[in-house]
């Protein structure tokens, strides 16, 4: 009985893998199985309603023989959804099958995501660069596959050794830059620098970028994890209460701003507080004047132009930026414009 | 035949008893507990950050580490009874976030099912209860580790956070709980705070009583403390059988002495004054201690004293002792007065210095072996953590070096001259130094809080050292575990006053138009502290008027709860003086003061503390969380029903995971889809910090609270004290470290200590009686 | 011999064409020490089961009070008053000598949902049956772990009698421990004789048995071989009797001529 069952699983498990091989491979003989997926995925993707063309994808995958990948150290975070997001609208509008995967800050499931897609045959590959040490062994071997090689979101140091065509994101340390500016601007003499992630480059370069352009003191420190969001704003609070001569917050992530806020409240402290990236209470926050700005690097280029660089390449030999990374940002949400992209936001596109 | 072996053992029965072994005291009692290295390390932890911080121990730093503590603590305690039970949870973390994202998903008309809170908040329990009921039932029915099962549990609910936030918002944050129908109402009992700003009490008129804020705080902790003291006295030295009326005059004499120096030594304030009323208080509470220890307790047999271990070892040790005591005056013997500094130049020389001192001291204490552990490490640790940290000047330190050593020295040579016990000695001999460094401390240091807090603190424990060393040297100890309190028709009287108490205080609030939740809280919290007051009352009476033996934990439970009302006043109230301080006029002219608020999350947390604390210690259901733990066959066979009591289990971490949750969600009106991911590996460490074992069968729920409280006081204790966040991991790392060593530590060195278990000894007659010599036959049994 | 609280008349059980145990003959009576000797493999265990209610007998009668009885399940047996003390106890190390002693049958004080379990008393309870058996546990909150393994032979043994047991069958208690530790197990039997339970005693050590048994039966190979009271034996024909004679006899020899020299 059981062993009659586990010859039936093992059969379907070859079926299944033939069937994946396929797919991967072709096209040539146009078999069943993608004809059955293809409508399933763009399924998913009425909700945000981005473009007409979703709405004649099937034919258009069919006609299309590219296959891209993005590939990226992304988690399940505000952030990166929205690069996601982008990543499906850039599908739909060229038509061609392209694969996202976010490795959650893992190098090696990175890594062996990218050898795969490798093997699969890819047309051009799109990798984020949060840990060049640990991704750089397989983008190399992108580069030696013949593979057109993209680097997105963080790696502007990297790409040109790697080989890479361009970097599209913006550079950490000019992001922190504007903030530092918007900060003397607003009459700020001694910033916070709060961080949500202990050891992640990006953010040590934002308070680094800060540091170079404000003209008071900066105070650069981890107050907590976004999934402990007390332990955030206790930890502010603490940092405030201990040193009264800081007047201003700056969050390097979308739910630090508010936290501030709070902690603020808590310690009994006039702020002014900026952040990074985008939600809705944030730009809420924005709009009520409880938060001065928040720094965009409008991530939904960084998910969006890749996709359209490396399918020009692919359909037309097109190379874009020139050995010069392509800058996202930065992008500033203030009092003046919250209420645009506010509207945005909710679409999951901003 | 077989009546030769039975006489004996008859005998014994009766004549056993408890009299020939000695009686575990309350204190050894407690150094066994699981959770008495963690409450050692949560002092420990909070002295170092008040030491190095100013915020740190103000009241809004409390509130600060409470609000941390609490969150985690909330599901470290039900997470500790799974632990107890002998399985782990690790969906737990990723359930706070869950129900959260679950209840905003179901209620929300935007993006969601638009139910309303009404519907999706108990559904969102029922949910939560259902995950650990699928836990529960299917570690039990598969046998499968508890770690494979809620791992599967755990990877489903992240991939179903994220998928349904994502499905419904096409966005990972959850957004849009305040817009629900029914927020309100929910709102006010998952998002109620008590804001300390709002409750200003100078002087509160009451009935004609006149209360005012600080008195009440002191009075309380004093009276507190001495209710603790004495309770602890009362389970540790045996009863005479006649009052002494000599010494019960002697100790009210000290009682109102103490009271004139002490308000004598908070109304005035001078060098000259404070030293004298000091001596005056410290004279009075010695006194009152020695007469009361006459009047009520057995004179000890002194014969002994000192000898009975090696009189020369005393000697030696004490020889040594004054020599370094002057090694150390001649390396230290420094020229100039200047300021020592927390890094200065002269600071190598202060830590070398004192590395050989504590190194020393343990030696020397270790050597000797009959020196009780507690109090004088407790007191070599508290001379050593101030003077390293604040002494001001190399005098100072030269000084406090030299006379300590001395001292130590020249209690030993007493010791060691037979006149009284060493351990009563050193216990005196610490105290001392300990009143000297205080008198340095007040005189020479710069801060307030040292000049003030500090002083006060050193005092007070230098008095309770002095005092239970008197207290050992004129009792003699209890032999056996005093009976349960007599008066049990009075617990009844507190309990009804208790009751009505609680109604007419609900009705009262009621009346004034309050909400349902806060005048039952309020009605509660007033017939509990109303049942207290009665119980404290019959308490002291029974202590003062009955030959009642058991009226010990009486007084411990009153001395602890005083001190704790004491503490809950100084937090929860803010007086119109200390408002003043803290608030700041803004640039824009606004008047800012720090909102210190205390969450509903503070209060289930003590609330959970407290129930589970209670369920595992006293009920019929902790003692199978115990024997499931520990040994599941066995309980089994006697009839613990271990599946149910395993899946009840389970089923309190997902409720606890709930109220997290709904908590969280109020809080922030908005959740990210990894809210609580990887928060389960903490709840487990913060159990294991505060006594539990990994492997099940042992521990406290009490711990897991204390464990949560020492995370919240090192992670937010970083940022008070402005250390580096770079190095918090190290630092937290570390702390928690010391914490489970020290635990262990404790707990191996109590457990040691008590007489090994008293039935082998006398068995050990019987067995010659009853074993026959052997196979070779020697018998004399018959034939 | 009229009527016995607890008689046994040829007693089998078969398993299958397997004969397990047959013939077993014998009485247990209050203030008795009933032993049960054997090798191992001599069918000592199937007794057991039979008497707590794990297997039921297929051939003979088992009386209880003069009436035949035949236990469905241990529970049956449990209620009849017939407790049982396996080998591997059933002790929970890490918790007190108290908490075992209630374990599953707390006694408890207060109204539901203040319900609390009666700790004084349980204490109280605890060191007085212990103390019935002679032994002295200073603290009851002391931990079973700590205890030796007579010491918590003696636990279960307190605990079997204080809940109601009228019959209490040790399987093998003593084969577990040291000579000192088999000495304190054996007052607690002798303890337990005298207030009046009926106690059987299963052992391969007839040095064990002989000193406290009032009666014994000798199983070898399933088979019965008598049943004895204590006047009819003496120590040295039990231990021949129980070592098939001949072989012991020789060692005896062997071991009395190495005593000599």
């Amino acid at each position: 009985m059981s062993r009659l069952l586990k010859l039936l699983a093992a059969v379907l498990a070859i079926t299944l893998i033939a069937a994946s091989c396929g797919d991967d491979e072709g096209d040539a003989p146009a078999p069943a199985a993608p004809a059955d997926e293809a409508p399933a995925a763009p399924a998913d993707d009425e909700a945000p309603a981005t473009t007409a063309a979703a709405a004649d994808e099937v034919v258009e995958t069919q006609g299309c023989d590219h296959t891209f990948h993005v590939i990226t150290h992304g988690d399940s975070g505000v952030f990166w959804s929205v690069v996601e997001v982008a990543v499906n609208d850039a599908e739909a509008a060229i038509g061609c099958d392209v694969v996202y995967f976010g490795s959650n800050n893992d190098a090696l499931a990175q890594s062996q995501e990218i050898e795969a897609a490798i093997a699969s045959g890819s047309s051009g590959i799109a990798i984020s660069l949060a840990d060049p040490a640990g991704v750089s062994d397989a983008a190399a071997s992108v580069v030696a596959a013949g593979i057109p090689l993209y680097t997105l979101n963080s790696g502007v140091n990297n790409y040109k050794d790697l080989g890479g065509v361009t970097h599209v994101g913006q550079t950490e340390v000019v992001a922190g830059n504007g903030a530092g500016e918007r900060f003397n601007a607003l009459g700020a003499t001694h910033v916070l620098c709060a961080r949500q992630e202990q050891s992640n480059v990006a953010l040590e370069e934002r308070c680094d970028g800060l540091a170079e352009t404000f003209n008071g003191e900066v105070t650069s420190e981890f107050v907590g994890l976004d999934a402990n969001p007390d332990e955030q704003q206790n930890g502010i609070a603490a940092i405030l209460q201990a040193d009264p001569s800081i007047d201003g917050v700056l969050g390097v992530g979308p739910n630090l701003p508010l936290r501030a806020l709070a902690a603020g409240e808590q310690a009994g402290r006039e702020l002014v507080i900026g952040g990074f990236d985008l939600s809705g209470d944030l730009i809420d926050a924005i709009e009520a004047g409880d938060v001065a700005f928040t720094v965009d690097q409008q991530q939904y280029l960084q998910g969006y132009l890749p996709v359209i660089l490396m399918y020009l390449q692919a359909t037309n030999q097109n190379t874009a930026g020139g050995g010069l990374p392509i800058l996202t940002g930065p992008g500033f949400v203030d009092t003046g414009n919250a209420s645009v992209v506010k509207a945005l936001v909710s679409q999951g596109t901003r | 035949m077989a009546d030769t072996t039975t006489d004996k053992p008859t005998e014994s029965a009766d004549a056993g008893g408890d009299e020939r072994l000695a009686h575990r005291g309350p204190i050894q009692t407690l150094l066994t507990r699981p959770e008495i290295g963690a409450l050692l390390g949560a002092v420990g932890v909070w002295v170092l950050f008040w030491l190095v911080s100013a915020p740190f121990g103000t009241v809004g730093g409390t509130a600060n580490f409470l609000d941390v503590a609490a969150y985690l603590g909330l599901m470290a305690v039900p997470v500790a009874l799974l632990m107890i039970g002998g399985e782990f949870d690790l969906s737990s973390g990723a359930m706070t976030g869950a129900t959260a994202i679950f209840a905003i998903l179901l209620a929300n008309d935007i993006n969601g099912a638009g139910l309303g809170l009404h519907v999706a908040v108990p559904l969102s329990l029922a949910f939560a209860l259902a995950i650990g009921w699928f836990n529960g039932t299917l570690v039990e029915k598969t046998s499968l580790p508890s770690f494979i099962v809620t791992l599967g549990t755990f990877f489903m609910l992240i991939g179903a956070k994220l998928g349904f936030s994502k499905l419904f918002t096409n966005k990972v944050l959850v957004e849009g709980l305040d817009e629900a129908e029914g927020y309100d109402f929910w709102n006010g009992i998952f998002g109620a705070e008590w804001l300390r700003n709002g409750h200003v009490w100078d002087v509160r008129e009451w009935s004609g009583l006149w209360l005012v804020r600080d008195e009440i705080w002191a009075g309380l902790l004093i009276c507190g403390s001495a209710a603790l003291l004495f309770g602890v006295f009362e389970l540790t030295y045996a009863r005479r059988s006649a009052v002494n009326i000599a010494g019960f005059v002697a100790s009210l004499v000290g009682v109102a002495a103490a009271l004139v120096g002490f308000v004598a030594l908070t109304s005035l304030d001078g060098r000259a004054s404070n030293q004298m009323f000091g001596a005056l208080t410290a004279a009075g509470v010695i006194l009152a201690v020695a007469g009361w220890c006459r009047a009520r307790y057995e004179r000890p047999d002194h014969s002994d004293n000192g000898r009975s271990a090696g009189w020369w070892q005393y000697l030696f040790a004490g020889l040594a002792a004054v020599g370094v005591a002057i090694v150390l005056a001649v390396i230290l013997n420094a020229e100039d007065s200047s300021q020592l500094g927390f890094f200065g130049g002269s600071f190598g020389r202060v830590v070398f210095a004192l590395g050989i001192a504590v190194v020393g001291v343990l030696a020397v204490l270790a050597a000797l072996g009959r020196v009780t552990p507690g109090y004088p490490a407790i007191g070599a640790v508290l001379v050593a953590v101030p003077a390293i940290s604040f002494l001001v000047t190399v005098q100072a330190a030269r000084a406090i070096l030299f006379g300590s050593f001395a001292l130590i020295g020249i209690a030993l040579l007493w010791s060691a001259a037979g006149r009284v016990r060493p351990s009563v000695v050193v216990s005196l001999g610490i105290s001392l130094v300990i009143v000297i460094l205080a008198f340095f401390v007040q005189a020479e240091s710069a801060s307030r809080k040292l000049r003030v807090e500090l002083f006060t603190v050193l005092l007070l424990v230098a008095l309770v050292l002095a005092a239970s060393a008197v207290a050992r040297h004129l009792s003699a100890a209890r032999r056996s575990a005093p009976p349960p309190p007599q008066f049990g028709r009075w617990m009844h009287l507190c309990a009804a006053v208790g009751v009505v108490a609680t109604v007419v205080f609900f009705v009262l609030e009621m009346a004034d138009g309050d909400a349902i939740l806060y005048a039952v809280i309020t009605g509660v919290a007033k017939g509990g502290l109303a049942a207290f007051v009665v119980y404290a009352v019959v308490t002291a009476a029974f202590t003062l008027l009955t030959r009642d033996e058991g009226v010990g934990r009486a007084l411990v439970t009153v001395g602890i709860g005083a001190v704790m009302l004491s503490v809950a006043t100084r937090l929860l109230f803010v007086t119109g003086a200390e408002l003043e301080k803290i608030c700041t006029v803004g640039s824009d002219g606004e008047m800012r003061c720090p909102q210190t608020q205390f969450g509903v999350v503070v209060l289930s947390f003590v609330v959970f503390a407290a129930i589970g604390s209670w369920l595992l210690m006293r009920t019929q259901f902790g003692s199978w969380i115990m024997a499931v733990g520990g040994n599941k066959e066995a309980a089994r066979s006697v009839g613990v029903p271990a599946a149910r009591t395993k899946t009840t289990l389970f089923m309190m971490v997902s409720g606890a995971a709930w109220i997290t949750g709904m908590l969280i969600a109020f809080r922030l009106t908005a959740v990210q889809a990894d809210v609580g991911d990887g928060n389960e590996f903490r709840y487990i460490i913060v159990a294991v910090v505060g006594g539990n074992l990994l492997t099940g069968g042992y521990g406290s729920a009490l711990g897991a609270g204390i464990g949560a409280v020492i995370w919240g006081m090192i992670s937010q204790g970083i940022g008070f004290a402005q250390w580096n966040s770079d190095w918090r991991f190290l630092v937290l790392g570390a702390l928690l470290l010391v914490a489970v060593l020290a635990n262990n530590y404790v707990r191996g060195k109590a457990e040691k200590a008590p007489v090994k278990s008293s039935a082998t000894k006398p068995d050990r007659a019987g067995i010659t009686i009853i074993v026959p010599k052997g196979l070779t036959g020697s018998k004399e049994d018959k034939e | 011999m009229s009527t016995e609280f607890l008689e046994l008349r040829n007693l089998s059980k078969f398993y299958g064409n397997i004969i397990a145990l047959t013939g077993v003959t014998t009485t247990v009576n209050p203030g008795e020490v009933t032993c049960v000797l054997g090798d191992n493999g001599a069918g000592k265990s199937t007794f057991i089961k039979i008497l707590a209610g794990v297997h039921q007998h297929d051939e003979g009668e088992l009386l209880l009070e003069g009436s035949e009885v035949r236990f469905a399940s241990p529970r049956q047996a449990l209620a009849a008053g017939i407790a049982t003390v396996y080998q591997d106890l059933a002790m929970v190390p890490l918790m007190s000598v108290w908490r075992n002693f209630f374990l599953g049958q707390e006694p408890k004080t207060g109204v539901w949902p203040f319900r609390q379990i009666d700790i004084d008393k349980a204490k109280m309870i605890a060191k007085e049956e212990m103390a019935k058996m002679g032994i002295d546990i200073r603290d009851t909150e002391q931990s079973v772990g700590t205890l030796s393994g007579g010491e918590r032979q003696s636990v279960a043994i307190a605990r079997a009698s204080y809940f109601g047991a009228r019959v209490l069958i040790l399987d093998e208690p003593t084969s577990a421990l040291g000579v000192k530790q088999s000495g304190v197990v054996l007052r607690r039997i002798v303890e337990a004789r005298d207030q009046g339970l009926a106690v059987i005693f299963i052992t391969h050590n007839p040095n064990h048995a002989y000193p406290v048994g009032d009666r014994f039966v000798i199983l070898q190979r399933g088979q019965s071989l008598g049943n004895w009271a204590k006047d009819e034996l003496s120590q040295s024909e039990l231990t021949q009797l129980m070592a098939g004679g001949a072989e012991l006899e020789e060692l005896q020899h062997e071991l009395a001529e190495a005593g000599a020299s």
